[in-house]
């Protein structure tokens, strides 16, 4: 790759508390523009830890992560959760969603947050309610869910409207953190269909974080956590 | 911030059935703490106007509380009594515009009797000089002739025409009748809020009537002089209680105080009602700080209720603090989120309470006059019990901050995955 990557992570090492060993311990990691990259380890390597890091949400002892060329680890905390919504769209594995707002109003908290996410939301025509319904509509999910409460959605359907959430505004860097593991192995595949195909559209890299090696066949790069930090397998404390 | 206040009312009415159960309690608090405040201005405006008008209240000596404990409030029982000759003397002097002589000492079910002149019903006046004014009837003028205050005849039942049977001393086991010398009532007071409307008012002749023949507090056995021969007897009344006294210069009270006190016929007394007053409110006011004390804590309880319903819901708000944090909140979003929803129930909770406050002083006005004489004007809004609102509004802000600071600790520490 000649560009810039779109993130770039050099000597990252993170300890939960300073007694304990570090979590993660990242010699050199980095994903392009457009990318699609599958990161997969067991339970416990370090996932939840590196992908904190990657959001901007922790903040490594040591290392430095540059995300379009800005290092996030020299920022303050509200340009941190700032910078965080402009350029990242996150997916979880499970409870994704805000149980009191409808699901229109779901998908379109990232534009309450980012000016920058909104304006690109309007920049693909109309208004925001009509981008994040025809996000919902390319994510498969019927018009006569979007007024609905998100508690009577079933999984399958919260995940798809929390990609819908990640995608709007077409923030350049998607994270999924295993969000195909609360669905049936069908829906896993239809799911990541529909997710790789909204990323596609939109431009975005895709960090795919799973334990699930069999998803990984439709990326363009396959990444074992454990081989990338020394130190995966400590877990982070107990809370 | 508009965004966050969106969230914030969303979330609270998601929780609606908490909340609504949070503000009530914190309405109900704040309708007794002002409640209680409006009902303490209240009293103590209404006893601090138990008599106005009455420049000196004048007995034989004994401590100012005390005279003025049986002369306005017509409790207790004087230790000495005044002659009658010097009541004479001193409504004689030239400065003094008007008397109104008081004899205590018998009682109807209770409610004390006093022994006076009409001059009573014209000269006495309370609260901001307000006269006295007769619901039904007028002032006695027969020898039993008997005059009720309001609550007296509310309470008893006692109309118009009826026959009273005065008791001797305060009344209790053992006391003697006067029932060989019935009155009649031929006048009601209306409502005044003092001690007025618990007496019961008969002349000064009338006292020495069913008392003639007695000695030593008890009647002569075998000795009774029936009804209608007592006017053959000379019913001047020996001695007084105490007086009432107005000037025709109020100037001139100093004077006439000490002029009384150097009274050379027997050692008298007199003070200014509205210094002894606020001596004896000294005395009874505690009860009412202890119960805005006591008001003030139920407030406490309520924003305690909040803080804690609001801390235990944390722990399942920790995935939707995580989505926010996803999605660009920082910590000072969250700490706005929580705190935004303390203002919200505690404003509510406040408002509430004034509504309350201001539907139950409407409803309740008119009994409590009539009732306690308690006078509460229900629109009538107090710096005190603005400050005391703004009291409750702050501390309930400033303990939203209690679970606002938790949240925040928890949102940090965990970043994008709650660690349940």
């Amino acid at each position: 790759m000649d560009a810039a990557p779109l993130l770039e992570a050099e000597g990252v090492s993170y300890r939960w508390a300073p007694h304990l060993a570090p979590a993660v311990e990242l010699e050199r990691f980095a994903i392009g523009a457009g990318e699609r990259v599958f990161l997969h380890g067991p339970s416990g390597s370090g996932k939840s830890t590196l992908l904190g890091i990657f959001g901007g949400v922790l903040v490594p002892q040591r290392g430095r992560v540059r995300i379009l060329g800005s290092d996030i680890t020299a920022l303050g905390a509200s340009r941190r959760d700032a910078f965080r919504v402009d350029h990242i769209g996150f997916i979880f594995q499970q409870f994704n969603l805000i149980p009191y707002l409808s699901v229109v109003e779901n998908v379109l908290l990232p534009c309450r947050f980012s000016r920058r996410r909104r304006e690109r939301a309007l920049q693909a025509g109309g208004n925001l309610e009509a981008q994040s319904k025809r996000l919902l509509a390319e994510l498969d999910l019927d018009v006569s869910l979007h007024a609905r409460g998100v508690t009577q959605l079933s999984v399958g359907q919260q995940q798809r409207v929390a990609a819908a959430r990640a995608l709007i505004g077409r923030p350049e860097l998607i994270i999924a953190d295993e969000p195909t593991s609360s669905l049936d192995a069908e829906r896993q595949q239809g799911f990541l269909d529909l997710l790789l195909a909204e990323c596609e559209a939109s431009g975005a890299a895709l960090l795919f974080v799973s334990h699930d090696r069999r998803l990984a066949a439709r990326f363009t790069r396959l990444v074992a956590l454990d081989e990338i930090s020394v130190a995966a397998g400590v877990k982070g404390p107990a809370p | 911030m508009t965004n966050l206040a969106r969230l914030a009312l969303r979330s609270a009415w998601n929780r609606r059935l908490t909340l609504a159960l949070i503000v009530c309690a914190i309405a109900l608090s704040v309708t007794m703490l002002l409640g209680v405040e409006r009902a303490r201005v209240a009293a103590r405006e209404g006893f601090s106007q138990a008599v106005s008008g009455s420049d000196l209240v004048v007995g034989a000596r004994t401590s100012p509380i005390q005279l003025v404990l049986y002369a306005v409030f017509h409790l207790g029982e004087a230790t000495n009594n005044m002659l009658w000759k010097s009541e004479q003397v001193i409504a004689a002097d030239p400065g003094i515009a008007w008397v109104i002589p008081l004899s205590l000492g018998d009682s109807l079910r209770g409610f004390p009797t006093l022994g006076t002149t009409t001059a009573f019903f014209e000269h006495f006046k309370y609260g901001l000089r307000v006269p006295l004014e007769f619901g039904e009837g007028r002032p006695f003028s027969s020898l039993f002739d008997a005059v009720l205050g309001a609550q007296v005849a509310r309470q008893l039942g006692y109309r118009l025409g009826d026959t009273i049977i005065l008791t001797h001393g305060s009344g209790g086991i053992g006391s003697i009748e006067h029932s060989d010398k019935p009155f009649t009532i031929v006048g009601i007071l209306k409502p005044t809020g003092t001690p007025v409307d618990r007496t019961v008012f008969v002349s000064l002749e009338a006292i020495e009537a069913i008392h003639l023949g007695w000695q030593g507090g008890a009647p002569l056995p075998g000795f009774t002089i029936p009804s209608q021969y007592v006017r053959k007897f000379d019913l001047t009344p020996k001695t007084i209680t105490a007086m009432l006294v107005g000037l025709r210069n109020r100037a001139g009270v100093f004077r006439a105080q000490r002029a009384i006190n150097d009274f050379a016929g027997e050692p008298l007394m007199a003070v200014l009602p509205g210094v002894a007053l606020d001596q004896l409110w000294q005395v009874v006011g505690v009860v009412e700080k202890a119960l805005l004390v006591v008001s003030a804590l139920v407030v406490v309880v309520g924003i305690a209720g909040m803080v804690a319903s609001v801390l235990a819901s944390l722990n399942e708000r920790r995935r939707e603090l995580a989505i926010l944090r996803s999605v660009g909140a920082g910590p000072r979003h969250i700490v706005a989120l929580l705190g935004i929803e303390a203002l919200l129930v505690t404003g509510a909770g406040a408002a509430l309470g004034v509504v309350t406050l201001l539907g139950l002083s409407l409803v309740l006005a008119p009994m409590l006059a009539s009732r306690f004489g308690l006078s509460v004007d229900p629109w009538a809004w107090s710096a005190n019990e603005s400050l005391l609102l703004a009291a409750v509004a702050l501390a309930g802000i400033a303990a939203g901050l209690v679970p606002a600071y938790r949240a925040c600790r928890l949102a940090l520490a965990d970043g994008l995955t709650p660690r349940l």
